[in-house]
């Protein structure tokens, strides 16, 4: 694979992560503070959703049986201790085809090319849940990756969020306080930028003159977006003055592939511990370095398996490494407690899947989805049925996600209610 | 699915029929069908599924009304209704029913896409973007991209410059701020000329070894450094430890390397996996410390210069003026140098009475550190391999030709910039920014803005630079601005230079626009070659090839390197598309014709590229136009780009070359498949070829309707692998390959060569295609049906002509969907 252009990538992604801020979600009336405080007094939700680009091996993946009695498939060994705590889902899906040029709409369920049908565009769950409470934290969201990414996060203007690939530059985001001179100098910027958009806006209008219907339709996107940074300037400002909490983590160096993943893992639960941010998203990427697994091909030869039983085993280990780190991402989240009552892992929704359902037949059908946390009754595999005229969507677990995370809404992506059986 | 109902047109040769109520089809066909057939269980007494059809209208614009069509289209086409318990209709009476509502439903979506015939209000997008400021200010970017955090631009039909689907957003909003700032800093330069100075560095210039060696081992080797192995994530970077903060100031620099390079033959063949018949060679990567570690690969890592060198042992100065900016370090690396070196399995190999057999497992980590450590020093000390030493680096600058820069000088002439009229100066600036003259009302904003933030006490060039950055967030500039009806000749020169050169009008095109000359036949062709001449035009060859033939899918699959080490050893990533680059760009300056796209006896290839194609005799890194004499490669087909981008990296599918043939060299696009077809699950255990698998697909009559046209095409191909090297099997063990087929008009072939042939007499077809989508290209829409007289007329005219791709351009740049909007 092309590297990545890792410079592209975290200049990018960093900037993106000081955007702490949307107003469209203060209730009419409120200050921006009366709202911060509200929100505050209430036990707050958390989700996390992490995806990779292959997916899992169907059958090593789901469980023979179903409800609550199932035997943990060999994928599933790793999170034996928390059988409990979450729930496997069958026959769920977006309903697109079309293998790696589809995986996208893994947290969307909407294609992006199908994006400007829709009211929302193409927004991925954590987007939406952001946009609701994004106001709270100064990070509305925070996305990280490692070795590449999936195209998992978009905005309802259908751009894709990049991930930050780097712990470092993640903890330098979250924990490490820019100097007062860099303070300075941002804050005077985002004041000229205020009066730039001023300016360009007046412009705007004399150019909106000159066009015909159509264009004045294109130019509208413009407008709206920069009616849009006007209001969250200002939030930049505000979070500018506040100090970045303090935690007991060395910044972290760059090391082997291996200590990655549990890095991010770490990093994460720290920034919800922290309250820096209550959205966070995980992606992994194809480039990960299967060497240090012990392989000798890349991940994406493995994925291409074709039932060879030595790729595989290869595909496997790569796949168990995940649920690994996972399951002992749910300890960590078990062992903070929340300030509110309960743990960490009682108010966060932890979403683990993929775009695609099988990686050798590249087939976008039944997702591996895993949802753990957050205050539903898991410790169940949920099959729902296959047959074409009575699938259900698995925007209906999404919608279910968001209503529990608080959002008093009735749709979304291409949910036909919430689903139902799980609660 | 089932039985054998499915013998359904899904009609790639389809063409759009009207819907009405009054349509003596829907009337006379398929109103009679639903009630004969449908209407008992979805009908005025029974709504299954809660669907009724007596009713349905065909209202479109009703979401309901659309998706109910759809569904029933698909039902039939599947074989799922009516239920199997109920009498089948025979194909004959079912075809034309699933034509009219295909064919309806095509119309209807065709009709909510189109925009008139006209291109949408466009924005710059990332490409055109970074070259506009490159342009507008002088500014060298060879270190600094302001796109860089730019969100990736929307595609149609693959073409990224497209401006209904070019999308703004407030998180681009942002990244225009962000970019302005940068830029104009840049731009703008307040201090006097910064002295020339001159940095020298000898050993050890790089204490800290990065991991390649440990310390001890460098106390053994005095007066050089050594570099081992080419870069990689974690080493092969000889950074300089006492230059931390780069260079204090942007400029050209002139950098000098004392170096020597040993042992390119050696007896440690593949364990190392270098080339050992090609030179040894030196690179410089710049990166700066702010973007990270520079002792490993950077984020901002940028290589600027290679030196082949004599692997005689002697030293030599290696020596070049580089472009650095500010904070960014040269570094030396070894860019062919070993792919892996393992100084352990070296000394076990190939020096067994050096190597310590201690069984590792009984040490404690601590012994087993020092074990490693001596082992390394040993092997460093022993090592008869290839390596590069490094006496001494010199970097002497900033050298400039003239101060202030061109970028300064861009903005405020030889002035001094805080005695100018600020009125002046941005009126100058907004001209060439919009690309046109501008009223002093347009940026009458912009005008107060820096009046109020110069009274507010800011200076006149802090307050200018407030004005130059409203101009680059203006719509004014970002977006490319087109009259109605026959361009005026500012948006013809706009036009044309974003064609041409994904860039804005030069001083000479602004000229004639003002002059009003540019729409003048004779003028526009002239300027047109006057342009093609020029190296921006470059631009055209690469982002035109791009997104024609879809190589920017090159990258996204990483390939197995296992079994394919050629692509990473050969660095085959870049190669491929300079091939394909130099190939397009020799047929366009020389005007041939464009059937050398689909047959031709020569190409472009370097040493890298010939491992891959298996062609003796071509040394060095250069492009060089090579004879073709067996029939294997020889037009776009054979192009390893094309080849690479069509396959996943893993294994080749000849499905998905044969849509990329039909679309991109036939100019058809073949409906995707039906929804609730699963893809083939491989199964490579056993010895079943593609073409078996592919047959079982092609066995339901539904899935064949289409690929009956796509897959022989795909097959024509299969002697290429993934990354497109010639093959005649899937491997030991594995059949041989079988690239014959019947093509669906019935022509047959035997094998590529064959089947290049049949396309050539498809060569108008070709021209068509070829013609589509430069329009598209050029225009910056998806053409529409209204466009087609026009189309005809091109190839037509270009077929007179004699096919040239020259001639082709001018044909494009001078029609009417060019001319007008």
């Amino acid at each position: 694979m092309k590297p990545l252009n890792r410079r592209t990538f975290l200049r990018s992604a960093g900037v993106c992560l000081a955007l702490p801020f949307l107003d469209a979600m203060i209730p009419v009336g409120r200050t921006a503070s009366q709202a911060f405080a509200l929100a505050r007094a209430q036990a707050a939700k958390r989700l996390v959703c992490v995806g990779n680009p292959f997916g899992m091996i169907p059958e090593r993946f789901f469980p023979t049986g179903s409800g609550a009695n199932y035997t943990l498939p060999s994928l599933l060994q790793p999170l034996s201790a928390h059988q409990r705590d979450f729930t496997i889902f069958s026959n769920l899906d977006h309903g697109v085809t079309g293998g790696h040029r589809t995986a996208h709409t893994f947290l969307s369920g909407i294609r992006i090319k199908d994006a400007k049908m829709m009211p929302e565009g193409n927004i991925s769950i954590d987007q939406k849940a952001a946009e609701f409470v994004g106001v709270n934290t100064r990070f509305p969201s925070l996305n990280v990756s490692i070795n590449g990414h999936c195209e998992m996060v978009w905005t309802r203007t259908g751009v894709r969020v990049p991930p930050i690939n780097d712990p470092k530059k993640v903890f330098q985001a979250l924990f490490v306080d820019t100097t007062a001179q860099e303070k300075e100098r941002r804050a005077i910027a985002l004041e000229q930028h205020g009066s730039i958009l001023d300016a360009v806006m007046g412009e705007a209008r004399s150019f909106e003159r000159k066009l015909g219907q159509r264009d004045r339709e294109k130019l509208e996107e413009y407008l709206t977006s920069v009616r849009t940074v006007e209001k969250k300037l200002g939030m930049s400002k505000a979070w500018l003055d506040k100090p970045k909490p303090q935690v007991n983590m060395a910044m972290p160096e760059n090391g082997p592939f291996v200590e990655t993943l549990p890095l991010m893992y770490d990093l994460i639960a720290l920034s919800l511990q922290t309250d820096s941010t209550r959205i966070a998203t995980l992606e992994v990427g194809m480039g990960i370095k299967t060497t240090d697994l012990g392989l000798n091909t890349n991940y994406h030869k493995y994925s291409h398996h074709g039932k060879l039983p030595e790729l595989m085993e290869g595909l496997t280990i790569i796949e168990k490494y995940q649920m690994k780190h996972l399951g002992l991402f749910f300890d960590k989240l078990k062992a903070i407690e929340d300030p509110a009552g309960g743990t960490l892992f009682d108010n966060t929704m932890i979403l683990s899947g993929s775009g695609m359902g099988n990686g050798s037949s590249h087939s976008n059908k039944n997702l591996p989805i895993l949802l753990a946390g957050g205050g539903f009754k898991h410790g169940q595999h949920m099959v729902f049925p296959e047959a074409k005229p009575q699938r259900v969507p698995l925007s209906n677990l999404y919608l279910s996600m968001l209503q529990n995370f608080g959002l008093e809404i009735d749709h979304f992506g291409q949910s036909t209610g919430t689903l139902k059986g799980f609660e | 699915m089932k039985k054998s109902v499915l013998f359904l047109l899904i009609g790639i040769f389809l063409s759009a029929t009207a819907w009405a109520e009054g349509d003596a089809t829907y009337k006379n066909t398929v109103r009679p069908f639903l009630a004969q057939r449908c209407h008992k269980c979805h009908g005025a007494e029974l709504q299954k599924a809660d669907l009724r059809f007596d009713t349905l209208t065909l209202d479109f614009h009703n979401e309901d009304v659309l998706l109910t069509w759809q569904n029933i289209a698909d039902m039939l086409n599947l074989g799922l209704m009516p239920p199997y318990e109920e009498p089948q209709p025979e194909l004959a009476e079912m075809k034309p029913v699933i034509d009219w509502i295909t064919g309806a439903l095509k119309a209807h979506h065709e009709a909510e896409e189109s925009t008139g015939g006209q291109t949408v209000l466009r924005r710059l997008n990332r490409n055109e973007y970074r070259n506009t400021i490159r342009d507008l200010l002088h500014l060298d970017m060879t270190m600094f991209d302001p796109t860089d955090a730019f969100p990736q631009d929307d595609e149609e039909h693959g073409f990224d410059n497209i401006g209904k689907t070019l999308v703004m957003s407030d998180f681009l909003v942002e990244k225009y701020l962000d970019a302005a700032d940068q830029i104009v800093e840049r731009t703008v330069l307040p201090a006097p000329q910064p002295e020339v100075k001159t940095h020298e560095f000898t050993f050890p210039i790089m204490r800290s070894a990065g991991g390649f060696l440990t310390p001890a081992s460098r106390r053994l080797k005095q007066g050089y450094d050594e570099l081992f192995r080419r870069p990689d994530d974690r080493w092969g970077y000889m950074s300089i430890d006492r230059f931390r903060k780069g260079v204090p100031h942007s400029g050209m620099y002139r950098i000098r390397v004392r170096a020597s390079a040993h042992n390119q033959q050696h007896p440690y063949d593949k364990a190392l996996r270098t080339d050992e018949n090609e030179p040894m060679r030196m690179g410089i990567v710049a990166a700066s410390g702010r973007y990270g570690d520079l002792r490993q690969s950077n984020t901002s890592d940028v290589p600027l210069a290679e030196f082949e060198m004599i692997a005689d042992g002697q030293p030599r100065d290696y020596e070049r003026e580089l472009w650095l900016d500010e904070s960014y370090m040269p570094r030396v690396t070894y860019p062919n140098g070993p792919v892996t070196l393992y100084w352990r399995s070296i000394l076990r190999r190939y020096h067994p009475q050096l190597y310590d057999k201690t069984d590792r497992r009984k040490l404690s980590q601590r012994e087993d550190q020092q074990l490693v450590h001596r082992q390394t020093e040993v092997a460093v000390m022993n090592y008869l391999g290839p390596s590069i030493r490094i006496y001494k680096v010199e970097i002497e600058g900033p050298l400039y030709d003239q101060w202030p820069p061109p970028s300064h000088t861009s903005v405020f002439g030889k002035r001094d910039p805080n005695k100018v009229v600020p009125r002046d100066i941005l009126t100058r600036f907004a001209t060439r920014a919009y690309r046109r003259p501008v009223k002093q009302s347009e940026i009458a904003h912009i005008l107060q803005l820096v009046n109020q933030h110069e009274k507010a006490g800011a200076s006149r060039v802090q307050a200018i630079k407030m004005g130059l950055k409203a101009i680059l967030c203006s719509p004014n500039f970002l977006y490319l601005y087109e009259n109605e009806g026959q361009l005026d000749d500012y948006a013809l020169a706009s036009k044309l230079s974003y064609f041409l050169w994904s860039s804005m009008p030069d001083e000479e095109l602004f000229k004639q626009a003002k002059k009003k000359r540019l729409h003048k036949p004779e003028v526009l062709r002239a300027q047109i070659n006057r342009m093609l001449k020029d190296e921006k035009a470059q631009a055209f060859v690469e982002n035109f090839t791009e997104r024609w033939l879809a190589l920017y899918k090159i990258g996204e699959m990483p390939p197995d390197p296992r079994n394919f080490r050629l692509y990473y050893q050969a660095n085959l990533e870049d190669a491929i598309k300079k091939e394909t680059h130099a190939f397009f760009q020799h047929i366009l300056d020389k005007n041939m014709s464009i059937a050398h796209f689909i047959d031709s006896d020569f190409t472009f290839i370097n040493r890298d590229l010939s491992l891959l194609y298996r062609i003796e005799g071509v040394e060095g890194r250069e492009f060089r136009k090579v004879k073709l004499n067996a029939p294997q490669r020889g037009g776009l087909l054979g192009h390893a780009s094309v080849l690479t981008a069509t396959s996943n990296g893993i294994e080749t599918s000849p499905v998905v070359r044969g849509v990329w043939v039909l679309e991109n060299m036939l100019g058809i696009t073949p409906p995707p498949p039906l929804p609730d077809i699963e893809p083939i699950e491989p199964d490579i255990r056993g010895s079943t070829t593609i073409r078996q698998q592919l047959a079982n697909h092609r066995n339901i009559a539904t899935c064949n309707e289409c690929h009956r046209h796509i897959d022989p095409l795909g097959f024509a191909l299969e002697n290429y692998n993934p990354i497109g090297a010639w093959r005649y099997g899937y491997g030991p063990k594995k059949p041989k390959i079988d690239a014959s087929d019947v093509m669906a008009d019935g022509s047959k072939f035997d094998d590529f060569v064959g089947f290049k042939k049949i396309l050539m007499g498809k060569k108008d077809q070709f021209a068509r295609c070829l013609t589509e989508k430069m329009l598209t290209y050029a225009t910056g829409r998806t053409l529409e049906a209204t466009d087609r007289p026009e189309v005809d007329r091109i190839v037509h005219n270009l077929k007179t002509q004699g096919y040239g791709l020259k001639d082709l351009v001018l044909l494009v740049a001078t029609s009417e969907p060019f001319l007008t909007k």
